[in-house]
């Protein structure tokens, strides 16, 4: 008797367990899934690893601009990487007077007519210039 | 005839045609052809599978060495080309179609400079392949002098398809001006923008001229309305003294750019005129 | 007598073991993919189709497909279903192949492409029936035509399940509100108002953000003219206010699809978990 009950709640139990939800049912809930939103730093990857305060600080700002000013405005840098995108890049990487002179020199060739000069990024269709002394 | 034998027979056609059915897809001959397959279709990356289990299989053969070199080398990795190659070289004398072949990869790998000095070497390549290998690599590096002199005794027994177009390959060379980047600087620092005209940019050169004279022009009348200490106008000057520092260093960069960029176009025009000759 | 049946199974097995053919390669590559190694598999099913695509050619192209699709190459997957299908030879199989195609299709969100495979299937078992129903009811979903989705999936959930029923048709009202948000709309009110078209649309923080740097550029433009001259304000701060003004109604329609994608996704998958508690 003590078997047979013990038994009955063993197999019972086994309903218990959540189903597996069908392949359809999986394979709809893929379909009709959310897109996985990327965080601030990992779309704008520039921002990390800052070597000394100044650094850490133009980073805040870039961060700052992109999150509350530049998610505003009319998206009409025609680079990739962006204006600020640009400017933080050249900072990091050939130092603030440099950085600062070729950020200068490229916001006026941020004008959408010199497009012959460069290469164009197949994804964004924006065109290609990187930061380089 | 004694019955074992006849059941031997018996079993060894039974377990024959057994295992004819079960062929091998990495033998000798299937290996060769799956590979010529890849490299018709363009899956260069595993047709150098397939030879490198054929080179294996058949190490005296040296048309697979070739194919397996040549299936690296379209498939744009020339570090194996570079890797098999010296390795090959220590262990045993490989022949001179060979060595052209690492030749070809060295030109495609942009390192023509290191493919003169090869071609020169003595042992590796033979005339005519010599000669040729060093006349692709000075037009390759745009060495016109060199490469024309090379020209003018070409009859090397084989012909570039198209003479006529290494000829005018040649006047578009002689034809291409450059642009000095110290001009460019020195024009943008007596007119802003002016050294973006020069190396026809010209809109850069305006929305230039545009920023520093509007922020010069407000800076100008924030100090003489408000004083030395007008913030705008020290805000306004500093923009105005940073677009026209930037533009002098941008006119000298867009001329060594422009320059580039002519350089860039005689490239892909000799690269049109010699990649198909040595592929 | 014993040494003849030793004979043949040596002979047999040689045959199997020291040469790999294409029965052992499918083996293989399918013990590879389960390992994760899917540029090995992938190889070595292509080798497999190269040599003797008759007898395996079904086998190789449903494992591509379903590697491809492992992969995230959804449209590589359904080239590969596509193949599974045109080779498979009863109607089940068949049937299965294009479900698989279309589920390739829908992960790209190409709805009406699904649903032209869907229609394709040959429901004559009650489980292909439902099967196919809830297929289309998810293509219709997808390309918005609420009114059909919702009379398929009212017929999957049947005549008799009266909760379900208000259940599904709730959901289906939902769907058609999100859907009546328009983009043009949201357009014209963040012209008349800054902020307001995300407000619309749903989106709280980018109204906050649109709305305060509009008002500080205002601000900033409003201040200059009253301490300077109207000159001076549209000189220095006028290509700014334009630049945050027209951001704002540039992004409040792609704000608004961006929001209405998000929310009707949300009420499909609730939708289904309604269907599947039947």
């Amino acid at each position: 008797m003590k078997f047979t009950i013990l038994s009955c709640l063993i197999l019972s139990s086994w309903t218990l367990l959540p189903a597996q939800r069908p392949a359809d049912y999986q394979l709809l809930d893929r379909a009709f899934e959310q897109k996985k939103k990327q965080r601030l730093t990992e779309r704008f990857s520039e921002s990390k690893q800052n070597k000394n305060e100044l650094q850490l600080l133009l980073s805040g700002l870039f961060l700052t601009y992109k999150t509350v000013i530049s998610s505003q405005d009319q998206n009409r840098c025609s680079f990739t990487p962006s204006c600020s995108e640009y400017g933080l890049l050249a900072v990091k990487k050939m130092g603030v007077i440099k950085g600062g002179i070729s950020t200068f020199d490229r916001l006026t060739r941020c004008n959408g007519l010199s497009g012959k000069n460069y290469q164009i990024d197949p994804q964004t269709f924006h065109l290609i210039d990187h930061p380089r002394w | 005839m004694q019955l074992t034998t006849l059941f031997r027979i018996v079993a060894f056609l039974i377990g024959a045609t057994a295992a004819l059915p079960a062929q091998d897809l990495f033998n000798y001959s299937n290996s060769l052809q799956y590979a010529k397959y890849l490299m018709r279709s363009g899956n260069y990356e595993q047709a150098g599978w397939e030879y490198q289990r054929l080179v294996y299989l058949q190490p005296q053969n040296d048309t697979f060495k070739i194919q397996l070199l040549k299936s690296y080398r379209l498939g744009q990795a020339y570090d194996a080309v570079e890797q098999q190659w010296q390795s090959w070289r220590q262990t045993t004398t490989l022949r001179p179609e060979i060595h052209e072949e690492y030749a070809k990869s060295l030109l495609f790998s942009g390192r023509a400079q290191e493919a003169i000095v090869f071609a020169a070497t003595p042992g590796m390549l033979t005339e005519p392949a010599a000669s040729q290998m060093a006349f692709y690599s000075h037009v390759l590096l745009q060495n016109w002098s060199e490469a024309k002199a090379q020209w003018a005794n070409w009859p090397l027994n084989k012909p570039l398809p198209g003479k006529a177009t290494i000829g005018e390959l040649f006047q578009r060379a002689e034809a291409t001006r450059y642009k000095k980047p110290w001009v460019a600087a020195g024009l943008s620092a007596v007119i802003p923008g002016a050294g973006k005209a020069y190396t026809k940019d010209w809109a850069d050169g305006a929305i230039a001229l545009v920023f520093v004279g509007l922020n010069s022009w407000q800076s100008y009348r924030r100090f003489s309305n408000e004083g030395v200490r007008s913030v705008w106008g020290w805000f306004h000057g500093g923009f105005a003294a940073g677009f026209y520092i930037g533009n002098i260093y941008g006119a000298h960069k867009a001329a060594r750019l422009y320059n580039g960029r002519q350089k860039h176009k005689l490239q892909h025009e000799a690269e049109r005129i010699i990649y198909p000759v040595i592929r | 007598m014993k040494q003849s049946v030793l004979f043949i199974l040596l002979f047999v097995s040689l045959g199997r073991i020291a040469a790999q053919n294409a029965e052992q390669c499918v083996a293989i590559a399918r013990e590879q993919m389960a390992l994760g190694n899917n540029v090995v598999a992938r190889q070595m099913f292509q080798r497999v189709l190269f040599f003797d695509r008759k007898t395996y050619g079904i086998e190789c192209y449903r494992e591509l497909a379903e590697l491809n699709l492992r992969t995230g190459n959804f449209g590589q997957s359904a080239f590969y279903f596509d193949l599974t299908y045109q080779n498979a030879k009863s109607d089940s199989a068949k049937n299965e192949a294009l479900v698989q195609k279309a589920g390739a299709l829908l992960l790209q969100e190409k709805y009406t492409e699904a649903r032209r495979e869907i229609l394709l299937i040959q429901d004559q078992t009650e489980e292909w029936r439902k099967r196919k129903l809830l297929y289309l009811g998810a293509c219709s979903y997808g390309e918005k035509d609420f009114v059909t989705s919702e009379k398929v999936f009212l017929q999957i959930v049947g005549d008799s399940a009266n909760a379900q029923r208000a259940e599904v048709k709730k959901h289906f009202k939902k769907a058609k509100k999100i859907n009546r948000k328009k983009p043009k709309t949201a357009k014209v009110l963040s012209m008349v108002l800054p902020g307001a078209g995300q407000l619309y649309a749903g989106d709280y923080r980018n109204a906050l953000n649109s709305f305060g740097l509009n008002a500080l550029m205002a601000y900033w433009f409003i201040y200059t003219t009253q301490t300077f001259t109207l000159g001076d304000a549209v000189l220095s701060t006028g290509s700014w206010v334009f630049r945050y003004y027209a951001g704002g109604y540039q992004r409040a329609p792609l704000l608004t699809e961006e929001v209405k994608d998000k929310k009707l996704k949300d009420n499909f998958q609730s939708l289904l978990r309604t269907v599947q508690a039947q």
